[in-house]
């Protein structure tokens, strides 16, 4: 456990920003999502690529998830497990905004808010999902990418 | 990467305790089921299931079209709720699953020499084919299937009555535009 590890390096810090980043969004838009379950759900069924028998239980653990993986990324508490949880989450984003603007849905994506009038720009956000899958990647083989000693961070 | 998956097992299982609790003790809280209708699209079927040459006649876009500017008797075979939202202009209403209940109506509306072209959603739906082979069966030879039903006639733009029937349509349907699908 090592919480709010106070980076030294160039490396680190570069880790760090881009934990806190994606961090940040993700736990950004949770906090709608949990208070507005029911309105999320509706998010969910107007992809309409969802069964309908999981779009409550989408709608009531995806928002946790986010809150959840954001603050253990922001932490730094098994903040490699709660990157991969994201990484999965933006790809599953990724694909359903994909299909969504591929179908030309006038749709809410109800990413970062539930309200239906909060009208957004699909591909504006599959590029936002895009850029932080790529952090994520690079979150995941920083050990690889600036080739040092795994138990220096977190 | 094996301890990373465990973090994210570990992850998934803390979040599904905290959701569902919080789930269950907030006023927002939802259903786990909930009560949503099936919007995925479809994947549109070539030919019904239990289509048998022998005995069925399926009609293309085009000649549906032809048949329905030349004055045949249009039966939609779906649901009252399906027909109320938008139907064929001029058809009529013999929801298949409920045959018996609406037959005694539309019985005087036809006569046994009528061409009679049946449609019903298309994708997978059958109700055409079997409303088809009832009509044959009780003594309507010129029965026929358009099993491209409401999904093909919206996809060629051709124009939908919508109600019960006694509204007027939205579109002209005799300044209707000929259909783009063959």
């Amino acid at each position: 456990m090592s919480f709010f590890l106070i980076p030294k390096t160039k490396s680190d810090w570069f880790i760090f920003v881009i934990r806190l980043i994606i961090a940040a969004f993700f736990i950004y838009a949770s906090i709608d999502k949990i208070i507005n379950p029911e309105a999320f759900a509706k998010s969910i069924h107007n992809y309409r690529m969802t069964p309908p028998i999981f779009i409550n239980l989408m709608a009531i653990f995806m928002p946790w998830l986010e809150l959840v993986t954001g603050l253990a990324l922001l932490i730094g508490w098994k903040y490699k497990g709660a990157n991969l949880l994201i990484l999965g989450m933006l790809a599953i984003f990724i694909v359903a905004l994909a299909s969504a603007w591929s179908r030309g849905l006038n749709i809410n994506c109800g990413c970062f808010s539930t309200a239906s009038t909060a009208k957004s720009d699909l591909l504006a956000r599959l590029i936002e999902d895009a850029i932080m899958a790529v952090g994520c990647l690079i979150i995941m083989f920083e050990n690889k990418l600036f080739r040092k000693n795994s138990k220096s961070l977190a | 990467m094996k301890k990373t998956v465990i973090e994210a097992l570990q992850l998934g299982i803390i979040t599904i305790i905290i959701a569902f609790i919080v789930n269950t003790v907030s006023p927002n809280g939802i259903t786990l089921k909930g009560d949503w209708y099936d919007n995925r699209e479809k994947t549109e079927l070539e030919i019904p299931p239990s289509y048998d040459s022998a005995m069925d006649s399926l009609l293309s876009m085009q000649e549906a079209y032809i048949l329905w500017k030349s004055g045949a008797k249009f039966i939609d075979a779906r649901d009252p709720e399906d027909y109320e939202t938008g139907h064929i202009p001029g058809a009529i209403s013999l929801p298949f699953d409920f045959w018996d209940g609406y037959w005694a109506d539309v019985e005087p509306l036809l006569a046994p020499t009528d061409t009679i072209v049946c449609y019903c959603g298309g994708f997978d739906c059958e109700s055409s084919l079997f409303a088809a082979r009832e009509f044959k069966t009780i003594g309507y030879p010129n029965a026929l299937i358009f099993f491209g039903g409401i999904n093909h006639w919206e996809q060629a733009k051709l124009p939908l009555e919508y109600g019960s029937g006694e509204t007027e349509s939205i579109s002209d349907s005799t300044s209707a535009k000929e259909p783009e699908v063959e």
